[in-house]
């Protein structure tokens, strides 16, 4: 990276000529001025800019890309699939009955420089089984009774009752190692306390991030680089016009539409992402009528959503289940495939009133989404009027289950289909925000038989009944995944994306 | 010279100088000028081979009314116009034999202020409103003295200030213009025009924007500066008195062009040119006796329509119709001491009036026993002055004073008064357009001020009023005919009655009845004055109140329009009242006349007494200020000195001892507020009126 | 002038509490809240509901406020929901970019529409006066946020002359990178002022050459060019400082199209965040600043109004 500077000095020797304001610029393009808080990565420096806000609680999985830096969970997964990597447990023993993991812990420090120890693990599952403190981690540590520790790098989990294997290790790599006096959201909303790759050096709140180099991380070798910046930006187009003039060395979370202008002079790199599923509220008028949402669910173009909103990349999904899951079976992409006469004659049918109204978020894309959804809707006879929402209001209104239908994300569900219950709106129980009182006992069932399950043919079975109560409930009809994607320098390598769609910033360098 | 006396006359550091006797070497010699300007609708010579000159010592007036290019001339030979459309500026403009036109335009700049120096009309906007006044002087002495130190030029604008009559000059010096009254921003003009002990002064209207008494005052410190600076004199006026009280000569211009120029008194005793003639004729005097005006028919030539012949052809009543008038432009020659630019000159002197064969037409006074239009007891208007956190009355302003009138019906009152003495406000409390403090008006015997809802409405229409200012007094998107017929609409008159009585209206006040349909801004200012006066008439009020009818108009025009308001009324029998600063038109118009001053009237009486024999020393003062357009009469005259004071002001005694000439130490006058009291059959407000002879 | 100034200070504390009231209201009025915010897409009931106890946004809105109220009355305008830093803090980081963006966006501003204004004053009918209205034309009808984009493409993507994106380097300690970080957001700001200013000072230019006082200083021989800068514009001025005033308060209000174009750590970018983060406190005591630079701005025009004019001074 070092002909970086060389690089604005030639090209300011073409500008000069052009620029009304060359008698400014000579001074000005002179790189590197102390006091310069520029981007352009210095060998063993990079600065990313990213569009999205930080927070420091690893049990708020929401939008923290960066939290793999700080922390280091219990194991990882090897990118792209489901195999296992020891990561903060240096190994693990499942207990014959399914009921417990015994846990060994690898001798590592946390960034203040004490030992992590089987006591910080044992905090950190009381806070996850704590309902008012415990965030996204609550309703993946359900299965949880109890955390023991047994020695000082040993702790023995105990269950409720027999747990699939791929549940324990979900939970396992969604699993933060904190120390146990820090371990809570209050201590934790503004500064890490993780054993992770990279240390916190400087945090400007809508402005910059600062990562440096945890000399002391338990994988020797890594991180490869002694600083990463993270700036911050509410515009993805001042966002992309960084990364094309060199202010920034990668751009994270991009939108679609960037890719085309950005492919061929830096890597588009794609993280699995999440999903966009279109749901209906079954607990009011006129969703609350099943038949009716089995009718509009055929009509959903998924291709065409794809293709005219995520200009190609995605792949589409019928459920909120990821493709890669154990539970994805893709017959029902053919089964339940788009099919607007079956959908008139489904809804034919399902009579009732053909007309509602569909909130908006300020999403990118979210509205051309929805427009194709309306228009589809619209040539079988459902009239959706669309009301655009702002970010955070959109997310009030959702979580009071007020919205008649929308799009919303929904996580991955990494190796086990029974995650598909994370999220609100699609909770075993009556606080799920777009069944309430009327979810379906089969669904509860259906999650509680995956996570259960405990051998293959238990397993097969588990997953067929969930995928066809998700599907025959129709509330939340899948429509694709949503790819993250971040653009980097061509320079730049190393770069990964977890299956949580967290950075991996371990192994990044430059050539 | 007592407004300047205070000071020495010269400043002591000054070369004495001789003052040359002209005929000489002219200071200023203007030869073939001309100027013209693009407009919209073609090019128009607003100066039209202009020549003249002036003699150092000398002074000449030209004298001209709106348009006639007096000031245009002397603005074009001093390189300041600055107009965008000048299309052409040619001929000579000689300064001691520079001529100036041959200059590039900075080094002309340079002469200016040094070797020529200008005096302009309105002294409040002439001064920079953001400088300190001294420092605005000093940059007439350092603009053409690098070398000069600022502590040297503070000296001699001192010395300048004192010359000029500004009392207090080292305080005075760092004030700025609006501190000043316009009397001292003329002053403060004058000693910026003299500093450099020009040998040109040209004053463009010096006295038009002040009040009487001011104007006086600068009149004498004209003379004293021509006299200190010995430089030739060029002032430029519409006001004959002023000609015939500054003047040496006089140079009358019409249309672009010099019609006549003569010694000044050749010019009053035996005009040559009949514009010259008419225009004396038309005057408003008050030395002779009243009659109907000898007014010039018609409008000032546009001088967008220029004929082949003389310009005043259409206008005047000896040439008329003889065939040369209409075809060929007389030149100017020399005649009877003078020149004159006219085929028939020598007819024109028939046109004067004469004084003994002058018919006394003046109508009978009528009696004062007539029945009261309006009656006005005890009037006081008082104005709070708030300042301070909670907008606190610190001071009141007590513009009227306890004012008592009355109007008889088909009379006229004049009132008369400086600017600040309160008659606008009284007029305007006659409408009701102020709330009076205190005191009573009845009109036709019904109690204005106790009136409301439709009785108020009703009285109003009996009420009417002309104001100055005909440009802005009708409204430009309504038709003349809509805008006279406005008093009826209000009155519930319909359309078709209205459209009757204003068509009948126009063509009393001399409008084409034709014409009702256009825009005020087709009409000219005399014009629209009598729409404004038709709509005045419109609903057959009891009394018209005009403030300053007149004032804004030209000198032929504005004779025209006092004839038509005396024909008026004569025919309805309404009552005026007339409110003027101008005296001559007053008495020209009043039956009655009141004197005001700070809010009070000092003196009322019958105009024909109070005009021969003032009582009140201010009512004399007034009189004596005011210059007569006649030059064997020049007066030694006593003008008042100082400003017209301040409303705001507590005064105990008499309001006018500050001022008054006849010895303001007495004790009466400082303990006792005098009270009208009929004294040699009129009522007068002074301790000592039978002193004032 | 003191009790002047002390009516001033007064009206201002009213305006102070109405703005701040009127603000907590608009607020409020907007659905969802940071612990919606906060606790993101996949949190639970209990979770947000939790949060908000942990922020204090369970209690009454009028509580809420009025605590707000006794913190800021003792100097402490609260705390961000989403940053350790006191609000204080915050805008105090905030703030000197801002006016290091206005003060040089102003700047420029003047440098472009001093000149323009003049020459088309003094030489309406010069081919160059015609020009630069088309200028102030041009300058007038582009929106800010299209030029930004044109600097941006052009003078950063294209040729990386300059960064594309802005930050704040405080001038004193490093100008040159100061200047090159904020050169073209200011750049981007200052188009738009310069064309208003120009215009006004045109207009009030070109009447003040109409007064007569400048026929009496031409009359007494003054050099033109002392005529027009001793007497004209000083004149002139006093309109345009009136704009100057309110232009430079709208800049120190920050420019929040421009801040999120160049991503400059401005004041309006954090306004803008905080908003949809409804990061209430941050939003108070932005706006709230915000007022009070307006009202300050305000006194100072009016002060200097009667510095430039005594006829207000001495009234």
């Amino acid at each position: 990276m070092t002909d970086l500077p060389g690089l604005s000095r030639r090209s300011l020797l073409v500008s000069a000529g052009v620029a009304g304001i060359a008698a400014a610029t000579p001074g000005l393009a002179g790189c590197g001025a102390s006091g310069d808080p520029a981007g352009g990565a210095h060998g063993d420096r990079l600065t990313l800019g990213t569009t999205q806000i930080m927070q420091f609680d690893p049990y708020q999985t929401n939008s923290a890309l960066h939290i793999h830096s700080f922390y280091s969970y219990l194991i990882d997964y090897a990118p792209g699939g489901y195999r296992t990597v020891p990561a903060g447990a240096e190994k693990w023993t499942i207990g014959s009955d399914f009921r417990s993991v015994t846990i060994t812990l690898r001798a590592a420090k946390f960034h203040d420089g004490r030992a992590i120890s089987a006591e910080d693990v044992v905090a950190g599952v009381k806070r996850a089984l704590n309902p008012k403190d415990g965030f996204t981690l609550v309703q993946p540590s359900e299965f949880i009774e109890k955390a023991t520790a047994v020695d000082k790098r040993t702790v023995r989990i105990d269950f409720h009752y027999a747990v699939a294997e791929g549940i324990v290790l979900d939970w396992m790599f969604s699993f933060p190692l904190v120390p146990a006096d820090h371990n809570s959201g209050a201590a934790l909303a503004n500064k890490p306390a993780g054993s992770g790759p990279f240390r916190l050096v400087e945090y400007d709140p809508n402005r910059r991030l600062r990562l440096a180099r945890n000399a002391d991380y338990w994988d020797k070798g890594k991180p490869r680089l002694k600083e990463i910046e993270f700036r911050f930006f509410q515009d993805d187009q001042a966002m992309v016009s960084a990364l094309q003039s060199g202010d920034v060395d990668g751009a994270m979370y991009l939108e679609f539409n960037d890719v085309a202008q950005l492919k061929d002079q830096f890597t588009v790199a794609q993280g699995s992402g999440r999903m966009d599923i279109f749901f209906m509220n079954g607990g009011m008028p006129p969703f609350d009528n099943v038949r009716l949402r089995q009718a509009l669910a055929r009509a959903i173009d998924r291709e065409k959503i794809i293709k005219q909103v995520r200009f190609g990349i995605g792949d589409p999904v019928y459920a909120p289940i990821m493709p890669g899951s154990a539970g994805f079976d893709k017959s029902y992409l053919t089964s339940h495939a788009f099919d607007l006469d079956a959908a008139a004659r489904l809804l034919k049918k399902a009579g009732g009133e053909r007309r509602a109204t569909a909130a908006v978020s300020s999403d990118p894309g979210a509205s051309q989404m929805m427009q194709i959804i309306q228009d589809d809707f619209k040539k079988i006879g459902f009239e959706l009027t669309l009301k655009p929402m702002e970010a955070t209001a959109f997310l009030n209104d959702l979580f009071a289950g007020k919205l008649e239908c929308c799009v919303a994300n929904q996580p991955n569900t990494l190796q086990s289909p029974g995650l598909v219950a994370r999220g609100r709106a699609m909770l075993p129980s009556q606080d799920n925000v777009m069944m309430k009182n009327r979810v379906p006992q089969s669904y509860i069932d259906a999650v509680h038989a995956c996570n259960t399950a405990t051998n293959a043919a238990a397993q097969r079975d588990a997953y067929a009944r969930l995928n066809k109560v998700i599907v025959d409930g129709a509330w939340a009809v899948g429509i694709s995944t949503k790819k993250s994607l971040a653009g980097l320098r061509r320079q730049i390598s190393g770069y990964a994306v977890d299956q949580r769609d967290y950075l991996i910033l371990d192994n990044l360098r430059t050539r | 010279m007592r407004a300047a006396g205070s000071g020495r006359l010269r400043p002591a550091t000054a070369e004495p100088h001789p003052v040359e006797e002209h005929p000489g070497e002219p200071a200023l010699r203007i030869s073939d000028l001309v100027v013209e300007f693009s407009t919209p609708a073609g090019t128009v010579r607003a100066v039209d081979h202009v020549t003249y000159q002036v003699a150092r010592g000398e002074t000449l007036a030209v004298v001209g009314e709106t348009g006639s290019g007096k000031s245009v001339t002397v603005l074009a030979a001093l390189g300041l116009l600055s107009a965008g459309n000048v299309r052409r500026v040619s001929g000579r403009a000689e300064v001691a034999g520079q001529d100036l036109l041959a200059l590039p335009a900075r080094e002309r700049r340079t002469r200016l202020g040094a070797d020529v120096a200008m005096i302009f009309q309105d002294p409040m906007s002439a001064l920079d409103p953001v400088q300190r006044v001294g420092d605005q002087i000093a940059e007439a002495l350092r603009a053409h003295d690098r070398a000069l130190t600022a502590r040297t030029a503070r000296a001699r604008v001192l010395e300048l200030l004192t010359l000029v009559g500004v009392p207090q000059p080292a305080i005075r010096y760092d004030q700025y213009p609006h501190q000043f009254s316009g009397g001292m921003c003329q002053r403060v003009v004058i000693a910026m025009a003299i500093a450099n002990r020009p040998k040109v002064l040209i004053a463009d209207e010096p006295t038009t924007a002040l009040d009487v008494s001011v104007q006086a005052q600068i009149l004498e410190l004209l003379r004293l500066a021509a006299r200190e600076t010995g430089a030739a004199t060029v002032l430029i006026t519409h006001d004959l008195g002023v000609v015939a009280e500054m003047a040496d000569r006089a140079a009358v211009m019409y249309a672009g062009r010099i019609v006549e120029t003569a010694p000044v008194a050749r010019i009053f005793d035996r005009p040559q040119h009949p514009y010259t003639a008419s225009l004396l004729a038309s005057l408003p005097r008050l030395d002779q006796p009243q009659g109907r005006l000898r007014a010039i028919p018609g409008q000032p030539p546009d001088l967008r329509e220029r004929s082949a012949g003389c310009a005043f052809a259409p206008r005047c009543p000896i040439g008329g119709d003889r065939p040369e008038c209409r075809t060929e432009r007389p030149v100017l020659v020399a005649r009877d001491d003078g020149a004159v630019a006219c085929h028939h000159a020598g007819q024109a002197v028939t046109l004067l009036p004469q004084p003994d064969a002058r018919p006394s037409v003046a109508p009978p006074a009528r009696p004062d026993d007539a029945p009261a239009v309006v009656e006005v007891v005890g009037l006081a208007k008082v104005f709070p002055i708030r300042r301070g956190l909670l907008a606190r009355t610190v001071a009141t302003a007590r513009a009227v004073d306890g004012v008592d009138l009355r109007i008889g019906h088909g009379s006229t009152l004049g009132l008369v008064g400086e600017s600040g003495c309160g008659k606008s406000t009284l007029a305007r409390s006659l409408l009701r357009l102020l709330e009076p403090t205190a005191g009573s008006i009845r009109i036709d015997g019904a109690d204005l001020l106790r009136a409301n809802g439709r009785q108020l409405r009703r009285l109003r229409q009996r009420v009417q009023m002309v104001y100055q200012d005909p440009y802005s007094s009708l409204n430009p998107r309504l038709s003349v005919g809509d805008n006279a017929a406005e008093p009826l609409r209000l009155a519930g008159v319909p359309r078709t009655q209205r459209r009757r009585t204003v068509l009948e209206l126009f063509e009393k006040v001399g409008l084409r009845p034709e014409h009702a349909d256009r825009l005020p801004a087709e009409f000219s200012g005399g014009q629209r004055q009598r729409v404004a006066i038709a709509r005045a008439l419109a609903p057959s009020p009891a009394v018209v109140i005009f403030d300053e009818p007149v004032s804004a108009l030209d000198v032929s025009v504005q004779a025209q329009v006092l004839n038509l308001l005396r024909d008026l009324q004569d025919e309805t029998g309404v009552a005026y009242l007339f409110v003027s600063h101008d005296l001559s038109v007053v008495r020209q118009m009043a039956d009655t006349v009141a004197v005001m001053y700070l809010g009070a009237i000092v003196e009322t009486g019958a105009a024909s007494q109070l005009y021969r024999r003032p009582r009140h020393p201010y009512t004399r003062a007034l009189l004596d200020s005011i210059p007569v357009p006649d030059p064997s009469i020049r007066r030694q005259r006593v003008p008042l000195t100082g400003d017209p004071p301040d409303p705001t002001a507590a005064t105990t005694g008499c309001r006018f001892r500050s001022r008054c000439p006849l010895g303001r130490e007495r004790a009466a006058c400082a303990d006792r507020t005098p009270e009208l009291r009929q004294v040699d059959g009129r009522w007068t407000a002074c301790h000592f009126a039978e002193e004032v002879a | 002038m003191s009790a002047y100034l002390l009516r001033r200070v007064g009206q201002f504390l009213v305006v102070l509490v109405l703005a701040s009231i009127a603000v907590w209201a608009m607020v409020y009025a907007l659905p969802g809240d940071a612990a919606t915010v906060l606790a993101g897409p996949d949190a639970s009931g209990p979770q947000i509901a939790a949060t908000r106890a942990r922020l204090g946004l369970d209690k009454p809105v009028v509580v809420q406020y009025l605590l707000w109220v006794k913190g800021a009355v003792t100097g402490h305008l609260g705390q961000s929901f989403y940053s350790a830093d006191s609000v204080s803090h915050t805008l105090a980081e905030r703030i000197p970019a801002t006016v290091q963006l206005a003060v040089l966006g102003m700047l420029l501003a003047l440098l472009i529409a001093i000149p323009i204004g003049t020459l088309i004053a003094l030489r309406p009918r010069s081919l160059l006066a015609r020009l630069l209205h088309g200028y102030l034309t041009a300058g007038l009808a582009i929106p800010s946020f299209w030029l930004a984009l044109l600097l941006i493409i052009t003078l950063a993507v294209r040729t990386h002359a300059l960064p594309a994106t802005g930050d704040y380097v405080n001038f004193w300690q490093h100008p040159v990178a100061a200047l090159r970080w904020s050169i073209l957001p200011a750049i981007a700001v200052a188009v738009h002022g310069s064309c208003i200013i120009a215009r006004f000072l045109a207009t009030s230019l070109s009447e003040v050459m109409q007064r007569d006082f400048i026929r009496t200083v031409r009359a007494k021989g003054v050099r033109e060019s002392r005529v027009v800068i001793r007497h004209a514009m000083r004149n002139a001025a006093l309109p345009t400082v009136t704009v100057v005033g309110i232009q430079l308060g709208s800049l120190l209000g920050g420019t929040v199209v421009i801040e999120a174009l160049f991503n400059y750590p401005g004041l309006g970018r954090l306004l803008y965040t905080s908003i949809g983060q409804r990061d209430y406190a941050v939003v108070q005591g932005g706006v709230l600043f915000v007022v009070v630079v307006f009202l300050v701005l305000n006194l100072l025009v009016d002060l200097l109004y009667a510095y430039l004019d005594p006829r207000i001074r001495l009234a």
